[in-house]
């Protein structure tokens, strides 16, 4: 789509005209000409929340900063995004987000966005240790789910989370209780996620910037030596198609993430794949073949009997029944490779087009 | 009598506006609590996610989450009664909470028991009784809202009827509604809550926004600590606020209203229950109210003890039953209010001043004030004076009059070292500072601002220190823990007044400074934005007060 012409009115942004779209917000502007506006409560995904103030930027004619995230651009706005008044705000914010939570640093493999506080901190000089005090949020090691580390001493309440489960997911399976300091993130009746509306999609895990909320199955791989690599494949349990970044270290997997940019789910994923990849690399799966014996168990064997028995049973029944007796069906479990190849295999090898695949929801 | 069921309490409410905080009050008072097994049939009934309604329950102080918690009794602890033995109190009444400012400082302690105000100093004491009415003023100073509240029989229609109510109703619909915004333009009124946005301009926007129904909204959720003038009004004259709601109704096409009232006046809601009640028989509220097919609705709604709820956008977030938090502005609520409609949110005081305006003219109100400022401004004194209470001051008074001619001047004849501003919004003024002027340019000059008009006095007996402490401990606790700043900052500036902090003076003085001017500068709503005027003007009257503070 050519979008160059539908603008409908200028802002100067920096000292710069830009064109504008009716609606957009400074925020959005902003990032379309890349002013790195620093954020920890948006997500573009999400409605514009206004909680973190981080965003802020000066309006000719105002008396204070507003949030560019929630503020529209009008036409005629003189708009200033880095100046040495908004510096100090944003690292005086980014010293207060710090003094209430335990860690500052997470593992990466908490989550997509678990790095965004520490990369401010950063930015902004912010490991001061100023504003020290009582710290925010009560972690729920309690919650024994196997996917959603709660690890709420590291929350700064930007609800990304709240919001992400409602907006994106329509679970509305967490919320915010109390009020002020007291704010802590909840499920109904402050109770265990297994017994809420959660469906363990995840992505409440991937939209938090300090990973209070954490991947417990890619943290359980913390320790797996190796750089992070990332591989983009789309998922295979169902046909709806969601692009993933599977993580790898040494060729094996850690964890999956969801892309952000995905066609089909910009950055959604259900809990099959969020965090059903560690039947890769589990000790229970077949390492070699098996054949059943005259004694009725499964023995194992070499590749070439197995596919010898298996090349015989087929041939037998395709030639004893016709080629209509033979029904392939591929497991959501394999790549997209093997599927694909089963199909030929069913469609070419026996001239059936009776291929299907667990997948198909 | 047995108590209503569930599908009892549904069918009253269904179909009706508003329903989520009258139905959770309605099973509140049911079962004295609020359960699991009511919360998840309300959820049910209104399809509001139960997440949702369990966070927003908790919200509120006054909703009880225990068996028989409604019942249990709750103690002010607020700025004034702290100072007069609020902590002995607490102690004394078993199973007692503390609560923050219920808005009975001219007669303290107040301890909400059920649906009872009980007053006095100590538990022996406690009795039920009357609010107090406002002082006369002296020497004859001529009023606008209080000038009827003190005869007799004046909360009734008849009383009411009797003493010149319902004239400025009758006079604005013998003119068009136009005509009505003129003149409240010509008065020059404002904003009596706080903010002073000039109400003809309010309505007018109202008018002229597109999109059916329009509302009218009366802010009677008085929270700040240390005002209580709303509740004079309400118990006094409640018919002056509704007349100015049919009032505003009719100069800006709305159909329908609300009194949003807070929870710590239950006296007072059975007052406005009764006085709709008349008003609706009387015709005033109803069907035909600006004659046919021209509707006007009005209802109370009762609040559950939220001090963020007095921030207009949380209001109608919480009217609508969502999370009170603040909204994003733009757009405001002349345009999109109640249910995204247009709406007019106006102070109780604002309402009131509206039938008296109409009648006698703007140019009559405009010259109640002094000099350039236009008409009058009540201001809730209490605290370390000989005579606490509402007085109805002309706007430009000068404050030494208001404290000394006024109100006796010091309790005991003790000297007043400080006051605090706009309830404990403004922070304090003193020394020299106590000879400005009362309206708003003067007092913004100082750094302060007149706000809602809550003065609380305090003598050279109290430590500032503390008052500051407890001031902010108020707006951490009231903090709705949306935006950082103010989540954070009110925090981190209330463990410092605690006690905690960098150990050196400078340090501790960076911190606060810090703390302040970005909660001022970024915060997203007026309770961030004004809470650090305390530690603000602490620092500049009380330097010395704060060095030994840190000292320790």
């Amino acid at each position: 789509m050519d979008e160059r012409n539908d603008f409908d009115f200028e802002i100067t942004l920096d000292g710069e005209q830009v064109p504008v779209r009716r609606g957009e917000t400074v925020y959005e502007v902003s990032e379309r000409h890349r002013k790195e506006i620093p954020t920890l409560c948006y997500d573009p995904r999400l409605e514009s929340f206004g909680a973190c103030r981080l965003c802020i930027v000066e309006v000719e004619g105002a008396r204070n900063p507003v949030a560019s995230c929630t503020t529209r651009a009008e036409p005629g706005m003189r708009i200033t995004t880095r100046s040495a008044r908004l510096d100090m705000h944003r690292r005086v914010l980014m010293e207060m987000v710090a003094s209430e939570n335990r860690d500052l640093d997470v593992d990466p493999l908490s989550g997509y966005a678990s790095g965004e506080m520490a990369t401010l901190l950063d930015r902004y000089e912010a490991r001061t240790g100023r504003f020290s005090g009582r710290r925010s949020g009560t972690s729920r090691p309690d919650d024994d789910n196997p996917f959603i580390l709660r690890d709420y001493d590291n929350c700064i309440s930007c609800y990304r989370c709240v919001r992400v489960c409602a907006e994106q997911e329509g679970d509305y399976a967490i919320s915010i209780m109390n009020r002020g300091f007291e704010t802590q993130i909840t499920t109904e009746f402050g109770g265990l996620l297994k017994d809420s509306a959660c469906t363990f999609c995840g992505q409440c895990i991937q939209t938090c910037p300090t990973g209070a909320l954490g991947d417990l199955k890619a943290l359980a791989n913390a320790n797996v030596a190796g750089e992070t690599e990332k591989t983009r494949t789309v998922c295979t349990y169902c046909g709806v198609g969601c692009s993933v970044d599977v993580m790898t270290r040494d060729d094996k997997i850690v964890g999956v993430l969801p892309a952000m940019d995905g066609p089909a789910n910009k950055g959604a994923l259900c809990v099959k794949g969020q965090f059903a990849f560690d039947f890769v690399s589990h000790p229970d799966r077949l390492s070699q073949p098996l054949v059943r014996g005259e004694d009725g168990e499964l023995h194992a064997t070499d590749w070439d009997t197995a596919l010898d028995r298996a090349a015989t049973g087929f041939k037998t029944t395709a030639e004893t029944h016709g080629r209509h007796s033979i029904y392939g069906i591929a497991s959501g479990r394999a790549p997209h490779e093997a599927a694909y190849m089963m199909q030929r295999f069913i469609r070419g090898g026996f001239g059936t087009n009776q291929i299907d695949n667990c997948s198909r929801a | 009598m047995t108590n209503p069921t569930d599908s009892e309490l549904f069918e009253t409410w269904r179909g009706r506006s508003a329903p989520l905080l009258p139905l959770l009050h309605a099973f509140h008072e049911r079962d004295g609590y609020l359960s699991e097994a009511a919360l998840r049939a309300v959820a049910a009934e209104l399809r509001i996610p139960i997440a949702d309604l369990f966070g927003t329950v908790t919200f509120y102080h006054h909703f009880s989450r225990e068996r028989d918690g409604r019942a249990r009794p709750r103690v002010c602890v607020g700025p004034i009664c702290a100072g007069r033995g609020a902590t002995v109190l607490l102690a004394e009444l078993e199973g007692a909470e503390a609560m923050p400012c219920p808005g009975r400082c001219d007669d303290p302690i107040p301890v909400l028991q059920g649906d009872r105000v009980l007053c006095g100093t100590s538990a022996g004491e406690l009795e039920e009784r009357p609010s107090p009415l406002p002082p006369v003023p002296p020497d004859g100073t001529e009023e606008c809202v209080f000038a009827h509240i003190r005869t007799p029989e004046r909360a009734s229609i008849a009383g009411y009827g009797a003493s010149g109510g319902y004239r400025g109703l009758a006079a604005a619909r013998e003119d068009r509604p136009e005509a009505v915004l003129d003149r409240i333009d010509a008065s020059g009124l404002a904003g009596r809550g706080g903010a002073g946005f000039p109400t003809g301009r309010k309505w007018r926007a109202v008018a002229e926004a597109s999109g059916d129904p329009k509302s009218i909204v009366c802010n009677a959720d008085e929270g700040e600590p240390g005002c209580f003038k709303d509740r004079a009004l309400m118990d006094y004259d409640p018919h002056a606020i509704i007349e100015g709601m049919l009032i505003a109704g009719y100069a800006t096409g709305a159909a329908r209203g609300f009194i949003y009232l807070r929870y710590e006046y239950p006296e007072t809601l059975r007052i406005l229950e009764s006085a709709l009640d008349e008003a609706r028989d009387a015709g005033w509220i109803g069907p035909e109210a600006f004659g046919p097919d021209r509707p006007f609705e009005l209802e109370v709604r009762r609040g559950a003890g939220a001090y963020i709820c007095g921030e207009e956008t949380s209001l109608l977030n919480s009217l609508e039953g969502k999370h009170p938090f603040p909204r994003n502005r733009p757009p405001f609520p002349v345009t999109h209010g109640y249910e995204d409609l247009p709406t007019a949110v106006n102070n109780v005081e604002t309402l009131a001043s509206v039938p008296p305006i109409l009648v006698n003219g703007a140019d009559w109100y405009r010259d109640l004030g002094m000099g350039e400022h236009a008409g009058t401004k009540v201001i809730s004194l209490s605290g370390d004076i000989a005579r606490p209470g509402n007085y109805e001051v002309p706007m430009g008074l000068p404050l030494r009059a208001l404290l000394d001619d006024w109100a006796g001047g010091g309790a005991g004849g003790r000297e007043i070292q400080a006051v605090t501003m706009a309830g404990l919004s403004g922070g304090f003024l003193a020394g020299d500072d106590l000879d400005v002027t009362l309206d708003e340019p003067t007092i913004r000059s100082k750094g302060s601002f007149l706000g809602a008009g809550g003065i609380m006095a305090f003598d050279a007996s109290r430590d500032m220190v503390d008052v500051a402490r407890a001031a902010m401990e108020f707006f951490a606790e009231e903090s709705c823990g949306k935006c950082f700043p103010c989540r954070i900052g009110t925090q981190r500036l209330t463990e410092r007044l605690d006690g905690g902090g960098p150990a050196e003076l400078r340090e501790w003085i960076d911190e606060v400074n810090d703390l302040g001017r970005t909660m001022k500068e970024t915060s997203a709503c007026g309770l961030g934005q004004a809470a650090p005027l305390i530690t603000e003007s602490l620092l500049r009257y009380f330097p010395d007060a704060v060095t030994r503070h840190v000292a320790g």
